[in-house]
């Protein structure tokens, strides 16, 4: 599965990977400054089947208190996550694919509870969110599953908006304000949603043989970081005829921290409740915050669109 | 007529209480009751968070740290008996209310789905077939022919659709008659049958059952089931809406009567359901 020739190191929200195989998902990391050594380090080779004493543990995670941890999910691959005597600061992935398994699954693990993993053993902040750059300002989208995080930033970027991160967002605290790390450069869609807005079928790229959710390429910002302006909670399955942004303010416009926060108890697990806490303080402080009530149908896609672009879209 | 499964007794050991039915059967009514009674009957706004609420992606990714997104429905399948325990032993509430429209299943390796282990037991409310038809086509925005037919189909099941991501995880839900026989003969756990043509009759003392089938205190039942009647729950609906109304149902809180199904059902379906579900239908008096 190794590919020869020359591959680039990727941006990997924020850190610097380097992989074996080509990556998709991730925009390339910037030639100035390519003589750094890499933050994570991918390679195939063999993982432990499971970890011992973990202290956290699903049928798909295992986490230890020396912060080594292995994510199988069968079959695909059994990913072996630690650091090295070598490079304190380096995380090492391991991946043991299943045979069979294509690089694109490999890659949609990765993506999701691979990197949640990866970011929080490394102490940042991971939130279930999508960011799009709107009109010069950063808006990030999040609520729990399925309340159309993915499908809101793909609406806007039909409408122009540039893609900062899709399902996933780091963000951090300059000091001045709350940055928004560049992440992914593709989103992940349903064929609800790809259908409604109307995205070719060359351009839908497989994340699981004959699974539903699909890769979809979009524009995508370049630069690392961006200051997070709005952060807006969409609130489906409310109530209401149409969708309404209503402002919000303070931590508690935060919550159910369990959604916002990506895999928060595995990060709890590892110790980073403070750290969460000043993060989402800061987030609370930094940005304005919004609810998006709208229906569970997709059919109020366009019209969510319309008013985040009409309210936070400055002007677009 | 009052029914009762086979093995009523709750058992002390596990903290989940399933309430259990095939879809537009009384659930949601009886969860209201049941809230309201653990308020001590208090009215119940639908509109916030109702307990008992069915297993969603959202606890599927808290608990296991994967998007479930990224899983195929044979994955997430395997790991659901797994996923109760984990719920169970992360709580520290002696019971958890849960919603369920599964059919009750095994999963590929012969586990139970609903491991009795972590069950004190399954609440089954039952509905005469005829007028769960009318209301699911109400409810899912179907002809009643189509909704006769998805009554009858053994591979039915919920929110398991590959063309969109849904907030439940997949539901195997299985026809009219193998829904309901799956739990009242092979549940593996107490199980207390409850019709819902006797929540219609007197809710309060259905209520009372369930609350104390389930170990509730059941002094308010009456407060309860009067500050939960059906028309207080349209008035509610009426005014703010109600977030559970899926996009193809008018309204959720609809008719909530019984008889509908030999006043709106022509005779060939009407035939048809007496004949493909006769048999489970005579287990509870309704031919």
């Amino acid at each position: 599965m190794t590919e020869t020739g020359h591959l680039p190191d990727y941006s990997f929200f924020g850190l610097r990977l380097r992989s074996p195989f080509r990556l998709h998902s991730f925009p390339a990391w910037p030639a100035l400054g390519s003589d750094e050594a890499p933050e994570i380090e991918l390679y195939f080779g063999e993982t432990p089947d499971s970890l011992d004493k973990p202290i956290w543990a699903s049928p798909f995670v295992q986490i230890r208190s020396d912060r080594t941890a292995l994510v199988n999910i069968s079959s695909v691959a059994r990913f072996w996550i630690h650091g090295t005597i070598q490079a304190a600061d380096t995380t090492i992935i391991a991946v043991q694919p299943t045979p069979g398994a294509e690089i694109f699954e490999i890659e949609t693990i990765l993506l999701g509870a691979v990197a949640g993993i990866v970011l929080h053993l490394r102490s940042l902040l991971p939130l279930h969110a999508s960011c799009v750059v709107l009109g010069g300002r950063a808006i990030a989208f999040s609520g729990p599953c399925a309340s159309g995080k993915s499908a809101l930033a793909a609406a806007l970027v039909r409408r122009g908006a540039l893609l900062l991160s899709d399902n996933l967002l780091v963000v951090g605290d300059s000091g001045h304000s709350v940055q928004a790390v560049v992440g992914t450069t593709q989103l992940r869609l349903w064929p609800d949603v790809m259908d409604r807005l109307e995205i070719p079928r060359q351009q839908r790229l497989p994340t699981r043989p004959g699974h539903g959710k699909h890769a979809v390429a979009v524009p995508a910002e370049e630069a690392r970081a961006w200051p997070l302006e709005f952060m807006v909670r969409i609130e489906s399955a409310s109530p209401v005829d149409e969708p309404v942004l209503i402002r919000r303010h303070g931590l508690p416009a935060l919550f159910p921290f369990k959604e916002l926060v990506f895999q928060r108890e595995i990060g709890r697990s590892l110790g980073n409740a403070a750290r969460e806490f000043h993060g989402l303080t800061a987030l609370a402080n930094g940005a304005a915050l919004f609810a998006l009530r709208r229906t569970k149908m997709i059919n109020d896609l366009d019209r969510c669109a319309d008013v985040v672009m009409s309210a936070l879209g400055g002007g677009l | 007529m009052i029914l009762e499964g086979k093995n009523s007794a709750p058992t002390q050991g596990g903290q989940f209480g399933w309430l259990v039915s095939y879809p537009k059967s009384g659930n949601t009514w009886m969860r209201i009751m049941l809230q309201s009674l653990r308020n001590g009957g208090a009215p119940v706004d639908i509109n916030e968070s109702i307990d008992a609420h069915i297993l969603s992606r959202q606890e599927f990714e808290e608990y296991f740290g994967v998007e479930s997104s990224d899983l195929t429905v044979a994955e997430i399948n395997a790991v659901r008996p797994e996923l109760h325990r984990a719920i169970a032993r992360a709580s520290k509430d002696p019971l958890i209310l849960r919603k369920v429209h599964d059919r009750c299943w095994l999963t590929a390796s012969g586990e139970r789905v609903f491991p009795p282990e972590v069950s004190r037991g399954a609440v089954y409310i039952v509905r005469d077939p005829r007028d769960v038809a009318v209301s699911f086509a109400h409810f899912f925005g179907l002809d009643l022919e189509e909704a006769v037919d998805s009554m009858e189909d053994s591979t039915r099941a919920f929110t398991s659709s590959s063309s969109r991501l849904t907030l439940q995880l997949p539901q195997p839900v299985g026809s009219w008659s193998k829904h309901v026989a799956s739990w009242l003969d092979d549940a593996a756990m107490p199980l207390l049958l409850i019709r819902y043509e006797d929540m219609l009759a007197d809710s309060a003392l259905e209520l009372e059952k369930v609350a104390r089938f389930l170990g509730i205190p059941a002094e308010a039942c009456a407060q309860a089931a009067a500050a939960s009647g059906f028309s207080t729950l349209r008035e509610q609906e009426d005014m703010r809406g109600f977030r559970e109304r899926v996009p193809s149902a008018a309204r959720f809180f609809r008719q909530g009567r019984s008889g509908e199904g030999k006043e709106k059902l022509p005779i060939h379906l009407l035939e048809r359901i007496e004949t493909v579900h006769g048999a489970v239908m005579n287990r509870f008096g309704y031919l």
